[in-house]
Order: structure tokens, then sequence, then C-alpha cells
């Protein structure tokens, strides 16, 4: 197995305070994944400045379901499947840490999650997609097919047209809200810095190996940077000879009333969070505008989930909002250290929650000790470059 | 309840006196109030409660964004109390027992 040595930060990954730097390391982006980060690097000696958005900003974090979610990832792509079952089994220490660090409950639940069909049609094709990383993972793939009483006997609330459903016990949920106040908790009371509406304009290296990265509030330098500014990583990376092909992804969330508890696992579509609410919602589209909410896209999320649990039909929606999903071109995370420009780290995600264990932990070693380990060397953005030269 | 919670008109209101009930409790309020202003004036401020724990609530945002408030109007549920104004005979019932008690 080859390392790829992450760039030679002075004293061989050890940290130098210079004085009159404001940081040793500045992380873009103060959603789920940037958060994660700065809470791992603060936790590893960084002296660590988060720059944030404003509230108006696009962000990802919005958008999360609050899965934590192995069940659909990386059918073929095999890599996708361990990072993500890693992280699952990480969470329970991880959710055990940031709750005694902070005080903040954050309702984990992993008791596994099932995937509803309404169709054979698409029973067979989560039968597929689950054969497919079975076989990938030499038949490591705790899961079941459903059918319909089986679906019933964790479910009873499910109506006559779920025809089965696809239970793994990898999965589960938690509060979202929670997590995202515990990680920006945490990462204060260890002594992280949080800077809100901040966007970066532009991030220049320097000669001596620092960054300079031009803010409204001005310049700040820093001798790491990392990249975890959801889409704006796209227009980030290029300044620091990093690759960060994402694209945005629209999804639409409905949260119904609170209604008394009748979900005791979560599906992909469908929860019931810790208050009662329901949160209903899987819709992918490309849409980039922002419009709030498509009216015709939640009157098909909301059909379907009365067909899978018909109680619903008396709830009342509350609210419902669009966001956008980072999303790369083959849907699995980037992770890159700049060869140009060591010091230099992206991070993009599409599951800043179900991984937060491994950007707190795994992703922030590679980052610390400019070694990035094999588990994570198939998210390299060279992927796309590389990829792209055999095609033509 | 009363002793609890101690809400202070502090704008003098332009509307005229008028009376409502609250899960059968008559209750007075000034015309132009919110349903929930009303009853936090009046002394009742909870709503209803939380099905997973049986938590009471009460109105928190009074902008429409909590939906904290819902109680049923006029036979009507899930009514947010901060957006609706009272009004003279109003008839306000929340989940709770002995609210009018």
């Amino acid at each position: 197995m080859e390392h790829l040595p992450l760039p030679a930060a002075p004293g061989n990954g050890a940290v130098t305070r210079h004085p009159g730097t404001a940081a040793d390391t500045i992380v873009i982006g103060g959603g789920m994944v940037g958060a994660s980060i700065a809470l791992g690097l603060v936790l590893r000696g960084h002296r660590v400045t988060v720059l944030d958005e404003g509230d108006r900003a696009l962000r990802a974090a919005r958008a999360n379901f609050a899965l934590l979610w192995v069940q659909s990832k990386g059918a073929g792509a095999p890599a996708y499947f361990n990072w993500s079952r890693m992280a699952a089994a990480a969470w329970p220490d991880f959710a055990r840490q940031l709750e005694a660090m902070t005080g903040i409950v954050l309702h984990l639940s992993q008791r596994g999650g099932l995937t509803l069909a309404l169709s054979g049609a698409e029973m067979d094709h989560l039968a597929t997609r689950s054969a497919r990383i079975a076989c990938d993972q030499g038949s490591d793939f705790p899961h079941e097919m459903l059918d319909h009483s089986q679906t019933r006997a964790l479910l009873p609330a499910i109506g006559p047209d779920v025809v089965g459903a696809l239970f793994s016990p990898l999965d589960g949920h938690l509060n979202a809200l929670a997590l995202f106040h515990a990680l920006h908790r945490a990462f204060g009371r260890s002594g992280g810095h949080y800077v809100p509406a901040s966007p970066v304009r532009t991030i220049t290296p320097t000669k001596k190996g620092t960054f300079i990265l031009d803010t409204p509030h001005g310049y700040r330098e820093c001798e790491r940077v990392v990249l975890a500014a959801g889409l704006d990583n796209t227009r980030l990376a290029p300044m620091v000879g990093l690759h960060a092909p994402i694209t945005p992804q629209r999804g639409q969330i409905m949260v119904t009333q609170r209604l008394p508890p009748f979900l005791d696992y979560p599906t992909n579509a469908l929860r019931q969070t810790d208050n009662g609410s329901v949160l209903i919602g899987n819709s992918q589209d490309t849409v980039m505008t922002r419009q709030p909410v498509d009216l015709e896209i939640d009157a098909v999320m909301a059909d379907r989930a009365i067909r899978s649990f018909p109680c619903l039909q008396a709830a009342s929606v509350v609210r419902s909002w669009s966001c956008f999903r980072v999303k790369s071109p083959d849907g699995m995370p980037v992770y890159d250290h700049s060869t140009l420009w060591p010091g230099a780290f992206v991070a993009s995600c599409h599951s800043g929650v179900t991984l937060a264990p491994n950007h707190t932990g795994l992703v922030c070693d590679a980052i610390h000790t400019g070694i990035i380990p094999p588990i994570m060397q198939a998210f390299s953005a060279s992927r796309f470059t590389l990829t792209a030269a055999s095609r033509s | 309840m009363t002793d609890r919670f101690r809400f202070r008109r502090i704008v003098a209101p332009a509307g005229p006196r008028i009376t409502f009930t609250l899960d059968g409790r008559v209750l007075e309020a000034r015309l132009g109030d919110s349903v929930a202003v009303a009853m936090m004036l009046a002394g009742y401020p909870a709503c209803g409660s939380l099905p997973p724990t049986g938590r009471v609530r009460v109105p928190y945002c009074l902008m429409g964004a909590c939906h904290e408030c819902l109680v049923r109007v006029d036979g009507r549920s899930m009514h947010q109390a901060c957006l609706l104004p009272v009004r003279t005979g109003m008839c306000i019932e929340t989940d709770l027992e002995g609210h009018g008690s």
C-alpha cells in the first residue's frame, strides 16, 4: 500500500505557531462537514478558525435527512460502502463522546433502517442493488429482503401498497439539529474560533508556504486551509491547485405536525423524529433555482408517504423547504490534498451526518499527519481527471 | 397557572374588550389580540402536549414558524394561535385536561 504524502508542514506534520498568524489552520465552511473537520483538528492541537458564510448561504446541511445510512451506498463502488460502514460502526462511541463533551443529547438510534418498495419493480431494484453490494463485500453485507408481512412486523403502520422492503441493521438516525449544535459547541469549548458572515473571496498561496484569504473583514493568513465549503468548493479549489467537480442537487423536505410515535425504524424517505414530527423527503432534481418549493414534488412525496403509511392521511404538513445537496459526478465523497500548494485540503460529500465520525477522525488524521490512508485513496478528485483522460 | 405565567400588556390596546372561551372557561381579551396573546395574557398559555413525552407546549416564536401553539378553534383543529386574531365568542380548545376546571 502506498501512502500519498501530504505536504510537508514544518516539523513533519507538527503545527508550528508563528506569532502574528491568526490561525494554524483555517476551515472554510461551518456546515456539517466543516464543523466535523474543525472539531477533529482542534482536538489534535491545531489552532483552528472556521470561516462561515451568513444565514442566506446555500447550506447543504439544511438538506440533510439525519439518517445514518449505509444500505444504499456504493453499489459497484466498494470503497464508498466500506467508508460509510466504518462511519456507522464508529457512531455509538462518537455520539457518546460528543454528548459527554457538550451535554447535548443526539437521540442516536441505530437499530436498522428500511427502504420500502411500493411495486414489484422497486422491489427488484432493491434486490439487484443489494446483491451487487453483497457481491462486492464477499457477502459481508448484513441485510434482508422483507415481504409485506415481514415488513409489517417491523413497521405495523404500513399500508397495503407496500410490497416489501430492504432492511439493514447497519442503519439508523439521530437529531441532526442536535448534532450540528453539538459539533459547534464542542469546537468552541475546545478552543476553536468561529467567524460567521465571512465568505472567502480568494485564496492566494504565498512563497513561504502560507495562504492568504481575502474576506470582507480583511485578510487572514494560515499555514493550512481546508475547503469544506460545499458547493463553493468548486470555485475555491482551483485557487490552491485542487479540483472539486461538485454539482448541486435539489432536495425537498416536508415536516408534519407532531404525532404520537408510530415508526420504530427510519426509512430512506420518511422518518419520525424524537419529538414526534415526521420528516418526508427523498426528492432529487437538478433544477438550480432558488424557488422555495415545487408543490408538484411535494404532492408526489406526500402521495408516496400516505401509500406507505395511511395514518399520515390525516396529518398536517407544517412546513416544507427545498435545499441544495452536494453531489460529485459518481456520488462519492471527494477528499484530496494539493500537491501544487502543500497545506491545502478539500473535503466535499453528500453524507455529512453519516460520515461525521470519519471527518472528525480519519480525515483529520490525514490532514494532521500528511498521510492519506488507503481507505481514503479512492476518494481523490484525480479519479475524475483520469476518467476524462481515458475517454478521450 | 396564573401565578406562573405573568404576561403584562405594555402597549395599550386600541380594540374594545371582548370575551372568548378556552376549554369552556370564559376569558377576556382585546380586539386586535391574537389568540396566542389572548391566552398568554389571560394566564393560560398552554396549547397542547408533545405527543412522545406528554410535555406541555406553549407559544414560542409568536410569528408562525414554530407550530408550538396549535389549538382547535370553533371545532377545527391545527390552528396556529399566534396567527389568528381573537374574536368575540370564539371557542378555543386545547388537548389538555383540566384546563377549564
